[in-house]
């Protein structure tokens, strides 16, 4: 892809201390320490949510009390989804993989602004502390799931305050995290790199970037209006006080439908980094790809109200979203034909990133059609907060995201660290995994068209086989998580060192050193032709 | 990627700034004193648009800028005006 890149001699980011200690890390303005501060937050809080899944899922293992109380199982589902949506899976790949590798994906030596990236994760790690600090203080935890809907928010005694400004602060960092991504893109480009020669992956982290800038100031601005009408009483969505609380899930989804797509557009361009590597191939339909994505974060504002459906909307906005989801299922298929298109003659090497990347197509196809039942309008009144949600859900949120994520692990690791993983560990850790999610969640979408609600620690007994399933399903998965997590551990500390270019890339990421040096190139690099140009 | 010489404000164009801001500020309390029926919202609508279109000008330098980050704002309107005509679709028709 470029020249006038030789192999770095200088000593790698993890070797230079620019102060001492734990300084080192806290006060760093080095993006891809920062994306390792962002990525050992995540697993942490990832850790506490995978927990509480799993305890919900023993809980459902049995009709009837099992293992905890309504009360306790409702404050569960609400932290659960606080932690994985607003602390993971909405910051996830562009803090971590973004901010480790947007830069040198472009060829430059940082972010545009590095302090305030640096700022950007103090000011998550606030909002999460913050969030985090309403299980523990007196009052109870919330308990209205991750949705803080109207009237519950303002009707509830438990702490929502610091769960909803939690968010708030939380969106503050989405904000500034993708300003600096933009600016870098506009500004910081190596030499030759045209926009259509810029890789896919920051394509995406670009389409994303607009929408944390654009649709997080609205949720914002929303849950500061709930603690308006808890603290003044000001009729904003209550209805005794003059408000509409329909008006709260306009505003919420406003926001929380395009941030769907804060989470997916990311775990795309990973995809579309991944395959054309382990097929050795040019990737099929670049400028297609580039266009969906952009098309996606577009049409994906107008998406909204299918989240409402059965709230009680107007006739008229229902036919306009159900048609404007309709849309959005355009681009994304795009998106996979031209994923299956590139592996096609192929020389495809079947390694750890590949297998995430290949599944990854599975689930999300998986979790895009089954939304199409939920875009529709008759069968959404039918499976609408039943279990079927829970079910599409994890598909595209977790299936898509956890997936990506998990592979982009695997595929950057050995650049990150600058060691290998045993890859037969990592594969047995994926194929635990792979099973175990399906067994977990496909059980969901039967139970949801059975009837069984949502967001409910009990059921009556034609529900019971599918939880059964669903339960040892998650066993499963967690099995394979932790083979996952123990190996690159044990890897990052004590694996094979690494190729510069141990799969063959042509991304600029391959043409320096693993792990690459403090400012990320010796020589600045010069691009020459597209990033995936394989003879 | 050439970089435009930045524009710095005099000190006189940011208190005449500041001052006009605390006059429309003003202007908006004092028109909520003035019964207009549903009229007083358009009037705070219209002072808060003129103080919006201050702050981009003159504190974000739209002003001073190309016309390329003019037309994105625009563009930014056209999306904004959109999402609340989608959502007034719920709101005109329920």
């Amino acid at each position: 892809m470029s020249e006038s890149i030789h192999e770095t001699k200088e000593p790698s980011y993890l070797e230079v201390k620019s102060h001492k200690g734990i300084w080192n890390w806290l006060l760093t303005t080095d993006h891809k320490r920062i994306g390792l501060m962002y990525l050992y937050a995540m697993i942490t809080f990832f850790g506490v949510g995978v927990i509480l899944g799993l305890m919900m899922k023993l809980e459902l293992i049995a009709p009837g009390k099992t293992i905890m109380s309504a009360q306790t199982y409702n404050s569960f589902f609400t932290l659960h989804g606080i932690i994985m949506i607003f602390l993971i899976v909405v910051p996830g790949l562009p803090a971590v993989f973004g901010n480790f590798f947007l830069p040198i994906l472009i060829g430059a030596k940082d972010v545009a602004f590095p302090k305030l990236n640096l700022l950007s994760w103090y000011v998550y790690m606030l909002g999460a502390v913050v969030a985090l600090s309403s299980q523990f203080l007196s009052g109870g935890a919330p308990d209205t799931g991750w949705t803080f809907y109207a009237p519950y928010s303002f009707k509830t005694s438990t702490n929502m305050l610091p769960a909803v400004l939690g968010a708030f602060i939380l969106g503050f960092s989405s904000i500034l995290t993708g300003l600096n991504f933009i600016v870098t893109m506009h500004r910081l480009r190596a030499k030759g790199m045209t926009w259509m020669k810029m890789p896919l992956f920051p394509w995406a982290l670009y389409g994303t970037a607009w929408i944390q800038l654009l649709a997080t100031p609205i949720v914002g601005i929303t849950l500061l209006m709930v603690v308006a009408e808890r603290t003044l009483q000001i009729g904003f969505f209550d209805p005794a006080l003059g408000g509409d609380p329909i008006l709260y899930q306009h505003l919420f989804w406003i926001y929380s439908h395009p941030a769907v797509y804060i989470m997916i557009l990311p775990a795309m361009g990973v995809v579309s980094e991944i395959l054309p590597t382990f097929a050795q191939k040019t990737i099929f339909g670049y400028k297609a790809i580039v266009i969906s994505t952009i098309a996606i974060a577009f049409v994906g504002y107008f998406v909204w109200g299918h989240h409402m459906f059965t709230s009680g909307m107007s006739g008229v906005a229902l036919y306009i979203f159900s048609l404007l989801t309709f849309l959005v299922a355009i681009p994304s298929a795009i998106k996979v034909f031209n994923w299956i298109a590139t592996l096609y003659r192929g020389s495809i090497r079947l390694e750890t990133p590949f297998y995430w990347a290949a599944s990854f197509i599975f689930v999300f196809m998986i979790g895009g059609l089954s939304g199409l039942v939920l875009g529709s309008l008759a069968t959404d009144v039918y499976v609408h907060d039943t279990h079927f949600v829970v079910a599409h859900f994890h598909y595209i949120v977790f299936g898509g995201v956890g997936f990506a994520f998990i592979g982009a692990m695997h595929y950057w690791f050995p650049k990150m660290y600058g060691r290998m993983y045993d890859a037969s560990w990592a594969n047995i850790g994926w194929l635990f995994f792979f099973i175990g999610f399906n067994f977990l969640y496909m059980p969901m979408f039967y139970l949801g068209i059975l009837g069984m609600p949502r967001r409910y620690f009990d059921y009556v007994d034609k529900f019971h086989n599918g939880n059964i399933v669903s339960t040892i399903g998650s066993w499963v998965m967690v099995f394979g998580l932790v083979v996952i997590v123990a190996n690159l551990i044990k890897s990052a500390r004590s694996g094979p060192l690494a190729d510069d270019n141990p799969w063959n890339g042509k991304t600029l990421e391959w043409a320096t050193s693993s792990p690459p040096p403090l400012e990320n190139f010796e020589i600045e690099p010069v691009v020459t032709e597209g990033p995936y140009e394989y003879k | 990627m050439e970089h435009k010489k930045t524009h710095i404000l005099s000190l006189k164009a940011q208190i005449s700034i500041l001052i006009a801001l605390i006059v429309l500020t003003f202007m908006a309390i004092g028109v909520t004193k003035i019964e207009m029926g549903a009229y007083s919202l358009a009037v705070i609508l219209v002072i808060a648009a003129i103080q919006a279109y201050i702050i981009m000008a003159y504190h974000m330098h739209l002003k001073f800028e190309s016309p390329f980050f003019r037309v994105m704002v625009i563009l930014l309107f056209i999306l904004f005006l959109a999402v609340l005509f989608v959502t007034f679709l719920d709101y005109i028709y329920r």
